[in-house]
């Protein structure tokens, strides 16, 4: 109990954050250290994580400082998804930084900072903590989204993310508040045993503070009607702080979600699963109606995550209280292959991109796939898993998703999602098509970021196909490998 | 007349749905952004009072640590401003609309 070991993950980060913004002051001109300095801290962290997970008889549940400090198999499994995409974060910055002429070391210790809030939203068992996290995240990540600071379109998004991020901040709090006053508790567990409780009196309350919460969250994943500001600051964010966003932040925001409703929520679920169901069908099909008709391929995207967003929602409404029925596990699931997929789309775009941010319109990448293999195959799988094409990961993703639903009776929400996915289609293979099917002599001319970019692509390409495979009983043979959906199950458990 | 509990929500909600109306209907950058320091004093004065009428501390020490993200968030809100009238000479939210769609 009275071991620092728990905290290494997080601790490893903030002091590798900390240290990188020191060095920035120390080293003059040789910037390009700090991206590896600051790599060496998220591969650190990753390593501790994983042996924190190793070392105990899962699934695994330490609480500190009265309940506000949680680890678990839970926590862990989403600091290893945040590390992930903070080190190809990383990566693809430093050829991109150098290109767009804005190389500064607190980029990279920025990025650790939100790293370190992140991991606060997915282990905090109190929704101080909770709160904090989001707001050590959402900070740094404001800064980031504003970094190309002589660029109209970066200084655009970063007013409309500012301002909308401190909205909802202000609903968040506003919810903690009354759903305090509510329970006279702001720790997860203790709200969880008020609310359950015969005798509760003060529920209208608790519901009123839950739906506030709700709209201050909702904004954060960019669910209809909250997410106007979504693809404005996708498009005008640095393509690499795009990726970061699209996969970490989102993933963050819903770690939030899932163990906040898990925990404390579950037993009002009538007075939310309605309201999350219809907002559900709505996000889907505004994300992809909206998407066909972009031409920048960063829109496009961000239109598509907020169709994900619809997906992971229908997960939402169907939780239960018992982890018999494997929705939260699906959830989990989910997250993993579509952040896996997702930041390795931002990676070959930061690639192809030129100067200024030109040349990230969907027509643009006529010819790709031949003149640069690796990209055209990468881009081509990673379309296929966020489409949901079996052997990927996003295929799975949406099987247990669908089926855990299925499972629930949430036949209606279901069924739209699969027209919904069937719609998406045709945007993906817009990409694929064009790349493949269109001939220009476009040539790439930077070349700073190659070597990092095709190391980014092999890594995230055999996660998006192993995640998928990974499910097979087949490949457990191999010594210590648990397929994927053991480890969301672990993680499941841990919260019980 | 001692004000009870109730007196003290309905004024601080009044408070919160002032900063959001404002955030909704106004175009310069600074009345919006107090604001949203207005919804923020709102919660603070529910947390308050929630406080002070359960006898319990929690609520108190939540309030110092909103005070200061309230601080960060300012000092993060009135940069972008600079930077934003810097490059484009308006306070006006009506003049940031070069991405639609």
């Amino acid at each position: 109990m009275n071991n620092i070991f728990p905290f290494l993950p997080i601790g490893i980060t903030l002091v590798f954050a900390i240290a990188v913004m020191l060095l920035e002051v120390l080293l003059n001109g040789k910037k390009q250290i700090l991206a590896y300095v600051s790599l060496l801290g998220v591969v650190f962290s990753a390593i501790t994580t994983v042996s924190l997970w190793a070392r105990q008889t899962n699934p695994f549940h330490l609480s500190f400082f009265s309940e506000m400090f949680i680890v678990d198999n839970y926590s862990l499994f989403f600091y290893l998804i945040f590390l992930l995409c903070a080190g190809v974060c990383i990566l693809t910055s430093s050829g991109y930084l150098i290109r767009e002429n804005m190389e500064h070391g607190e980029y990279y210790s920025l990025v650790l900072f939100a790293v370190t809030g992140m991991m606060l939203m997915a282990s905090g068992g109190d929704l101080l903590i909770l709160f904090l996290g989001l707001e050590i995240m959402t900070i740094s990540i404001y800064v980031l989204v504003g970094f190309n600071r002589y660029n109209i379109k970066s200084n655009e998004a970063v007013l409309k993310y500012f301002f909308l991020g401190a909205f909802s901040a202000g609903f968040i709090l506003y919810g903690i508040a009354l759903i305090y006053g509510a329970c006279q508790s702001t720790t997860l567990s203790q709200i969880g045993k008020v609310v359950r409780a015969e005798d509760f009196a003060y529920a209208p309350m608790a519901v009123m503070g839950i739906l506030l919460l709700m709209v201050g969250i909702l904004f954060k994943v960019a669910a209809v009607p909250f997410h106007s500001w979504l693809p404005d600051v996708y498009e005008g964010a640095p393509t690499p702080v795009t990726g970061f966003m699209i996969s970490a932040v989102k993933v963050a925001s819903f770690a939030f979600f899932l163990r906040l409703f898990l925990i404390s929520f579950i037993d009002l679920k009538d007075s939310w699963k309605d309201i999350i169901s219809v907002i559900a069908v709505i996000t889907m099909f505004t994300g992809n109606i909206f998407a066909f008709t972009q031409t920048n391929i960063k829109r496009m995207l961000a239109y598509s995550s907020i169709s994900h967003t619809g997906y992971l929602l229908i997960g939402i409404a169907s939780l239960s209280a018992s982890p018999e029925n494997h929705v939260a596990d699906a959830i989990l699931y989910y997250l993993l292959a579509y952040s896996v997929g997702s930041i390795g789309t931002f990676a070959c775009i930061s690639y192809l991109s030129q100067k200024d941010e030109e040349y990230v319109n969907i027509d643009d990448y006529a010819g790709v796939g031949f003149k640069y293999p690796l990209i055209g195959i990468a881009m081509s799988i990673f379309m296929f898993s966020l489409i949901g094409v079996p052997p990927t990961g996003g295929f799975f993703g949406k099987y247990y998703l669908f089926s855990a639903a299925i499972n629930q009776g949430m036949y209606p929400l279901v069924l739209i999602a699969i027209v919904n996915s069937m719609m998406s289609v045709y945007y993906y293979l817009r990409v694929i098509a064009v790349m493949y099917f269109k001939h220009s002599d476009y040539k790439v001319t930077n070349t700073s970021g190659k070597m990092s970019t095709n190391l980014v692509l092999v890594y995230t390409l055999v996660g998006t196909i192993w995640i998928g495979m990974g499910t097979f009983t087949i490949f457990s043979i191999v010594p210590g490998a648990t397929s994927v959906l053991e480890w969301t199950k672990v993680s499941i458990e841990s919260l019980f | 007349m001692i004000a009870g509990l109730q007196s003290y929500l309905l004024v601080s909600a009044i408070l919160f749905f002032i900063g959001v109306a404002g955030v909704l209907t106004r175009k310069n950058i600074f009345i919006i952004f107090m604001s949203i320091e207005l919804m923020l004093n709102a919660v603070n004065l529910t947390f308050i009072s929630f406080s002070r009428f359960m006898n319990n501390l929690t609520g108190q020490a939540i309030v110092f640590l909103i005070i200061a993200v309230a601080a960060a968030e300012a000092a993060i809100g009135l940069s972008i401003v600079i930077l934003i009238f810097k490059n484009k000479d308006s306070l006006s939210v009506d003049d940031f609309d070069v991405m639609k769609g």
